[in-house]
Parts: C-alpha cells; structure tokens; sequence
C-alpha cells in the first residue's frame, strides 16, 4: 500500500519540487560546479537517480556546505530507493538551513517510506505549520496519520488539503479513504455496542440492498423497523428494496406505512405514487404525486409518471401538461426523453399531427445526442482496453476458419 | 460477527455516494434518494433493458427452464419424436457460440406443398465452418411430408431442398401464381428460391430469378405490395459478417463493450458490427424479379439489424404494409400508399420502440386481431431484461404499447423471445398468444442470473378483456418442455381444427406442440384461392367472419413469427357456435366477397369471385 501511494505520485513530486525550488535560487558557485548541479537535476529530471546522486555527491565535495546540494542529494537518493542515506542529506540540508522550504516535507515523505511514522508525522505537522497553504504537505499528513489509524485527523488534513487544491486526484482519493474508515469505525463501534439495536439492522439493510441481496436486505429492514416503528426513512428504504426485488405489493406497504410516520415526505409520495402509475393503478397513484409536488415542487420527474398516471385516466390535456413540466432541464436526462415520447404518443392519438411531429422530433433529437455519448463512452472504453492485453485466444474447439 | 463484518465491508465498498439526508424529516437516520429505485444502464451484448433480479422457482431453478406446477390443464403435448421429427436435428457452428452467426437459429414453414390437404414442415438447418469450407458434408434442411396418420417422413433429399448452406429463414408463397406453394429460403450466403414442380420435387431458380443476394438474410416476407396480383418478395439483412474474420472482441473491429452481457465476455454483436442492406423485390412476372428496395426507400440505410419480416395490412386500406422487427435498434413499419411506394411511418406510428421510447432487441412479429375489432395488433418478442412488446392498434396503424396493461409484459421479462403468433388455441373466438424462448449465450446456464439457455414457451390465453392469462407449465405437457427455441410455426397439421405449433431449436430436435386441450368448440378453416387479379394463394386476404356476435379478423400471411411461416389457412374458433353468420373476404385485387356458412368444423375452400 505504501509503495502504491508513494510510487508515481512522489517521483514526480520529487522532480517537480527539485526543480521549482532549486533552479532559480542563483547559488554562489563557480562555474565548474554549477553545471554539476545542473548535470544533477537534469538527470533527476530525466529518472536517472543514480546519476544524479553520483552528480550531486560530486557538487558536494565542490560545495561541502551547501542545503540546496544535500537536498537534492536527499531527492536524487530517496528516488534511487536508498531512503536511509536520503533521510541524512536531508537532515543535513536542515541543519544547514532550518527555514529551506520543503525540506521537512520530503524528511516526511523519507520517514514514512521507512514506517518511521511518528517521526513522518513530526516533520509533517511542522512542514503545515510553516507553509499553512502547502497542499502536498496536508496530504502527506493526512496519509501518514491514515497510517497511524488516526481516521479523523486524517479526515481533517485531507479535507484542508481538498480545500487548498480541489482537483487533485491523489488527494481527493485519500481523502474518500479517511472518511471511509470514519464510516467503518463508527459502524463497528455501533455493532460492538448494541448488536441488535435497530441502527445496526439499518446499517446492514443498506449493506445488503447495496450488494443486490435484496431478500436479506428486506428482513434485516423489517427487524429495524420493528425495534423503531416510527422512526422516519425506514419503510421508505423498505419499500425501495421491495420495488428492487419486484415485490411491489411490499413496496406499496412500506411507503404507505413512511408516509404514515412521515406525512411531509415528499419523495416517499412520490415513490408510492409512481410505484402505482407503474402498476396501473393510476387512480391511486396520480393524488400522490400531486401532493409530492405541492410538499416540493422541484421533484421534477414526479411531472413524468404524473403524466402517465393522467394518460392513463384519459386526462390527456393534464397529462400533456404534466409531461411538458417533465421536459424541464432540472429532471433527469431519462425522463426528459421519455416525456418527449408520451408527448408525441399522446398528440398522436389526439390526432394534433403537427405537435407530435415537434415532439418526436425533440425526443429524437435528445435520444440522438443521449445515444451518441453512450457510443463516445463505448468507444473510448475500448480505446483505454484495447492498451490492455489482448483477451485469450478462441479455443480450439470453435472450429472457427 | 464475521457475518456483519462482511456486510459493513461491502457497504463502504459500495459507497453510498448517491444518498442524501432527508430535508423533509427532522431525523437524520435514514437514507432517502430521489430516484425511484429502477435502475438506467442496459445489460450489454444483445440485451436492450436494465438488468433485472433473477427470479427461480421453489427448487432453485432459473422461472425460464422451471416453474412447473404437477397439476393443471393438458393443452399442448411435444409429439416430435411420435411424430417423427427427432430425426432431424439443427446444427449450427459450435454448442460454445463463440460469434453471432452461430446463435440466431433457425425457422420453419409450414406448408401443403403436395396439394393433398395436408400441411407439411420445412425445418431450415445452419451450418458448421467446416461445411462451409467443404471440409465435412453440411447439415441439411428437413421437408417433412404428412402422412396423414400423425406422422411425418423428411423427403427433402428426394424433394431437392435440403439447402445445404448456413439457413436462417424460410417463407413460404405461390410467385408465379401456378397453385402450388414455393419456398424461399435465407441463408448466410446465396439465398434459394424453390419453385415447385408440381411432382413433389423443387428446383432453385434464385439466382436466375435475381433474389439469390450472397449476403447474410434472415427474415423474408411475401406480399403483393403493388396490386399487381403478383406475390413481391422482401428480405431483411442482419450483419454485414466475414466468416473468415469473425468479430473479436478488443479486435480494432468490434469493442469489449459489444462483446459482454452483464459484465461476462460473449459472442460479439450484433452492437458495434455493421448492419446488413434489406432487399424489395419486385415480381415481374416473368420468373424474375427487380430489386425495388433503394427506389422505394426500404434497403435499410440506417443499417439496422433486421430479422423478422412481414406484409401486412395494419391501417385497414386493403393493401399489404411492410413490418420489420430490428434487433436492438428500432423497427420499421411503411406504410403501402397504394402507388407501389411507402411512407417511412416507423417512428410516428409508435411501432419502432417500445411504450417508454426505447428500441429493444426485435426478434419475431405475431399480427393478429386479439381484441376483435377488426384492427391488426403486433406482439414483438424481445430480448431477456426487456418484456415483449404488444402494440395495440387503434386501425389506422398508430400503436401503443400496452403490454402492462395486457399483462404480457412481466412474465415476459426473464426470458428470449424469438418465436410467437396469435393462436386460438381454445377454438373461443379470441386470438391468444404462443411465444417460444431462448437464449442465445450459453454462457448464462452457469452465471446464476435467473434465466438459462434452453427456456420453455409461454402460453397467454385471451380474457377477452385486453388482458390474458399465463397458462401454467404443467409438468409433462407442451409447456413445460425446455429447449433453445428459435423459429415457430402456427397451423393445423393434423386437419382437426386445433393449432398446433413447430418450434425449430438451435442445435437441438424440433419440437411439434400437438393441440390436445379438451375443449369442444366449434370451428372454422378457409382456404383461399386467389381469382386473378389476386395472388393464387391469396396471400394479403382479410377474412371477418361473425358468429354468436363476435365479429373476428384473419388474415393469410406469408412470413412473420421468427423467420418462419405459418398455415395460409384462415383459422377461426367459433366457440359454441354452430353457424356462422357471414364470412367477408376482402380479397388482394379489392374484391370484397360475403356469404353465410351453416356447417361448422370443416375446411372449406373458397375460390375468388365464385362466391364460396
């Protein structure tokens, strides 16, 4: 694990920060071993680390007191997998120059590859307190604290370092997995405390729905539910696995039950009312969704089945009203499609030529544009596999020619 | 413990990223999403819909290859082997199915191709590559004759029909109008037309007759699209396919993503491969044929993988429209002007998708008037994941999906439709519906995704109020026999008034669903001759015949189901009906024809413009 962490990020790092900090410090050296230490950075950059320690250790003896030539034998040296002699040029580099900016991170970074972990966290903690806006540096404490099982410290220095460079992967990842373990301790100290309390028959409904377990999910949602009947959010996760698992008879209890317990919870209206559209009982299922958009009117998609439940009940004018709300941008891209499609059906049927042509039209114009990103994503997909190996070859019992 | 363990594991590996806390609730303890629970992506490979949740029977088995009760009413019954039929046996590449060209199967016709008053069957069989590069002797065609005892003897090496070439589709119809039925076979490769000789024997005229192709085809529909009184020939393309460089996966060809369902590595296709040209052709009349198809607008410029084909009047105007089921894109439906050229009306009509807008992956057509009011419905099968689709006819060709509301489409839904047509198969006067399934990857047989390769057919009877009803699989009959369906065929073959059904299985024996329900009603079967203005063999007739106040439709068709054909005669139930109050023909050339029938329980012949 440690290795994975530290391999392409930290090279890459190492290079970057080697050259950003070093190159335009104008350095008091002669000529000889100025272009020694360039030799150096050259080969740093290029992934020649012994190279570079040999051109380095060469500056050295040119430059016996110089931090920028121990801190970047440090680099040169971690990168060539001797960490232990990295981790003395860097001490040295400090010692000779105790405000040189990144040499404590890099210290860190040496430390933690050596599972020097309190010392990584030392020289961590100090780098962040010195360079407060040092991204790198949160991450690398977060990770070393993520090694000391430090969950929530971990959590609060990613979460800096998310805030300081939001778009960088490696942090964002490290940072998913902190507050993953957070989750997992909580939920192991919920088990630990009371096994059979309901929150932990929730927890693990959720986990079996999560893993399509459908029919453990529901018992393990009904024993919740028994230990808090009331409790809001129960019977609608409940009537979410029923629907899942096609026991739509279930479905229809467990949201009828939420909304009992829950009567502002506009989304269980509206799940139960889509749930009846859907089973063809739109009489039952078309007040529902009106109510699910009174509570909240931003539900979107409840406009769709509204329209099919209307349809349904021969409400063609409410229906194609209902419809063209479900066009709206804010719904999701699926329903927007297939509202265009009610519409045309329906002015198809209302004998209104010229707006189920507009409507068919729009419906394949989305539907096109849907169709053709899939297709992007499919190809590029098969352009990221195809750098793969090649699959196995047709036994030979296919015969093939 | 270790149970919990694995359960919260899994739960932080699923990272429930999509949940958010209710705003409507004070508590913070429970997850709510906004979407409803259904889940968006398709399964892959051939398959158009989401997953779904695999469905078993008590004993654990997938509900496609068990569900059987022991108990229930005998309606079907497999007499194949009694009748001789398991003598024969459908090849097609290897039982691994490594690439699609192995997997579609084959069809069936059925027809009186001796003019004794007896249908007879026309298996088409597939190939093995070492027949197609002459390494070993090809699998052959079945012809069999009708012995009229119940049994069948395959005559098709004496008949000169055995084909001999990778087969798919076979549709049967008299071109040159001379009264007795010729054949058109469709193969990956040239093609055959059979023309009949009257002496029990046929003679392939297709490439002289200019229908021979060389492409891969499957689906073939006769029809007289012009009213000239000739039968015009359509053959729908499936791939655009190279045998001798089959698709594979991760190839620069053909992407993984066309070559997986539900994440397992499969066959190829037909997603990412080139679809294949359908071909029109029109009947000169003269023993040669023109290929219409770019003229007239339906050569398939979209490239979509066509497989069932049929002509069929579905807005009423008494001229032959043109359907075309696509796998796994949308479907075609033109509609015949009455000039000799169509209108494209594949998406305004509502039959190119499905009730949601979604194409689904086409497979056979079932037409028939199942609510008796005169008005043509269409019942597509459809891949697993996807139900199949019953697009019901307001008569003047705009459909609407209403296989919920039929309550065809959830029983529907864990199985490969290929296969399917309207059936009386209680003689009550209301159409029902037969679907024979299989899938086409044998890879599901070990995945434990609720369905397996080999399934059983599903028998829908009619309630009579736009609904049916799954009849049981009892244990032992017809339906519950379990084998990889491709083509069916729907007629009476043993002259007795019930429908029976041919189902050709890939790499398997046929199966014959002999009709023994115990019911006693009364019924009616018209053979049609053609006058001449018309096709002889009357194909594109609407018959209605009233009787006891329902007024039924029927119609003789060439083509349709799954590259199959089905019995020209015009069935009708009649229930307890003992006369029949008038029949009206709406014959090919626009004659319109009515008369009254006071015996019932026969076959009767009616001759154009001779009234009965």
């Amino acid at each position: 694990m440690l290795g994975v962490v530290f391999g392409t990020f930290s090279r890459l790092l190492t290079i970057a920060l080697a050259v950003t900090l070093f190159c335009p410090l104008g350095i008091a050296q002669d000529g000889d071993s100025n272009s020694v230490f360039e030799r150096g950075n050259t080969a740093l950059r290029k992934g020649d680390a012994t190279e570079a320690v040999r051109d380095f250790q060469q500056f050295l003896k040119m430059e016996p007191n110089s931090a920028e030539g121990y801190f970047n034998l440090g680099l040169a040296l971690q990168s060539d997998g001797q960490l232990n002699e990295a981790l003395t040029a860097l001490h040295k580099a400090a010692s000779l120059r105790s405000d040189m900016r990144g040499v404590r991170l890099f210290t860190g970074i040496v430390n933690y590859k050596l599972n020097h972990l309190s010392a990584a966290h030392d020289e961590l903690a100090r780098e962040v307190r010195l360079e407060p806006k040092n991204a790198a540096g949160w991450m690398w404490l977060g990770i070393t604290e993520l090694a000391e099982n430090q969950a929530d410290a971990a959590a609060a220095a990613l979460d800096k370092a998310v805030a300081l460079d939001p778009n960088n992967l490696d942090i964002l990842y490290h940072r998913g997995r902190a507050h993953l373990l957070i989750s997992k301790e909580s939920y192991s100290a919920m088990f630990k405390l009371s096994p059979d309390s309901w929150r932990v028959h929730e927890v693990l409904a959720q986990a079996d729905a999560q893993a399509f377990r459908e029919d453990d999910a529901i018992a393990e949602f009904k024993l919740a539910i028994r230990g808090a009947p009331h409790e809001p959010g129960l019977n609608e996760e409940l009537g979410d696995v029923c629907w899942t698992a096609g026991k739509l008879h279930e479905a229809d209890d467990a949201y009828t039950q939420e909304i009992k317990n829950d009567p502002a919870n506009a989304i269980a209206l509206y799940k139960l009312g889509s749930l009846r559209v859907t089973r063809d009982d739109a009489a039952n299922g078309v007040p529902l969704l009106q109510r699910a958009l009174a509570l909240d009117p931003t539900i979107s998609d409840a406009n769709y089945y509204l329209g099919k439940g209307e349809a349904a009940l021969g409400k063609d004018e409410q229906a194609i009203e209902h419809f063209r709300l479900a066009t709206n941008p804010q719904g999701t891209e699926e329903l927007r499609i297939m509202s265009w499609y009610q519409l045309a059906t329906l002015y198809r049927n209302l004998h209104r030529s010229q707006e189920a042509g507009e409507a068919l039209a729009s419906f394949r114009k989305m539907k096109a544009a849907r169709d053709q990103r899939q297709e992007n994503k499919f190809q590029e997909q098969g352009r990221r596999r195809d750098q793969l190996p090649r699959q196995e070859p047709i036994p030979a019992t296919a015969e093939a020619p | 413990m270790s149970r919990a363990a694995v359960l919260l594991i899994s739960l932080l590996l699923a990272a429930t990223s999509s949940a958010q806390v209710s705003s409507a609730s004070e508590s913070t303890s429970s997850i709510k999403t906004q979407g409803i629970p259904q889940q968006e992506s398709h399964s892959g490979g051939m398959a158009a819909g989401p997953p779904q949740r695999a469905e078993y029977d008590s004993e654990h088995r997938p509900i496609t290859a068990g569900g059987f009760v022991k108990t229930g009413p005998t309606i079907f019954m497999d007499v194949a082997e009694k009748a001789g039929l398991t003598t024969w046996h459908h090849t097609a590449g290897t039982p691994e199915k490594h690439f699609i060209l192995e997997a579609k199967g084959a069809g069936v016709a059925l027809l009186d191709y001796d003019n004794d008053g007896w249908l007879d069957i026309y298996l088409v069989n597939g190939s093995t590559y070492d027949a197609l590069s002459g390494k070993a002797t090809p699998p052959h065609a079945a012809l069999f004759h009708n012995n009229h005892d119940g049994t069948f003897t395959d005559v098709a090496a004496k008949a000169g029909v055995t084909n001999d070439r990778w087969g798919f589709g076979v549709v049967v119809g008299d071109y040159d109008n001379d009264g007795w039925p010729d054949l058109y076979v469709t193969n990956y490769g040239k093609n055959r037309l059979y023309h009949n000789n009257h002496d029990g024997t046929f003679t392939d005229v297709a490439e002289k007759a200019g229908v021979a192709l060389g492409t891969w085809s499957t689906g073939a529909t006769f029809g007289d699209y012009d009213g000239d009184g000739r039968l015009d020939l359509f053959v729908a393309g499936y791939l655009h396919y190279d045998v001798n460089d089959p698709p594979v996966a991760g190839s620069k060809a053909v992407s993984y993503s066309s070559c997986q369902f539900r994440g397992a590595p499969v066959m190829c296709g037909p997603h990412g491969l080139q679809g294949e040209l359908h071909h029109l052709f029109h009947n000169n009349g003269d023993g040669t044929f023109t290929d219409v198809s770019e003229k007239l607008g339906v050569g398939n410029p979209d490239r979509y993988y066509g497989l069932g084909a049929l002509f069929v009047d579905v807005n009423n105007d008494g001229k032959p429209d043109l359907l075309v089921a696509n796998d796994s894109t949308p479907n075609y439906l033109y509609i015949n002007k009455g000039n000799g050229t169509f209108d494209n009306q594949s998406y305004a009509s509502g039959y190119a998708f499905n009730g949601d807008g979604r194409e689904v992956a086409n497979m056979g057509i079932a037409a028939g008037d199942y609510e008796n009011n005169g008005h043509m419905d269409l019942v597509n099968t459809t891949f697993s994941d996807d139900y199949d689709v019953v697009f019901k006819n307001d008569g003047t060709a705009n459909f609407t999906d209403v296989s919920y509301k039929a309550e065809i489409a959830a029983p529907t839904i864990p199985f490969v439709g290929f296969g399917d047509g309207f059936l009386d198969y209680d003689n009550d006067g209301w159409k029902d519906l037969l679907i024979a399934n299989g899938h086409v990857y044998p890879e599901v047989d070990s995945k434990g995704w609720g369905t397996s390769y080999a399934e059983r057919p599903l028998l829908f009877h009619n309630l009579k109020n736009g609904k049916f009803e799954l009849m049981p699989a009892v244990e032992g009959t017809g339906l519950a026999v379990v084998t990889p369906a491709r083509g069916a065929a729907f007629g009476d073959l043993f002259n007795d008034g019930k429908i029976d059904v041919v189902i050709n299985n890939v790499d398997h024996v046929p199966v014959l669903l002999r009709n023994v329900n115990p019911d006693h009603h009364h019924w009616l079967e018209l053979k049609l001759v053609g006058g001449a203005k018309s096709p002889r063999d009357a194909v594109g007739a609407t018959v209605y015949l009233t009787a006891d106040g329902i007024r039924q439709r029927g119609d003789v068709l060439s083509g349709g189901s799954y590259l199959s054909s089905n019995d020209f005669r015009v069935h009708f139930g009649l229930g307890d009906a003992t006369t029949v109050d008038t029949v009206e023909i709406h014959w090919p050339s626009g004659t319109v024809e009515q008369f009254k029938v006071t015996a019932v329980d026969r076959i009767l012949t009616v001759e154009e413009g001779k009234g009965k």
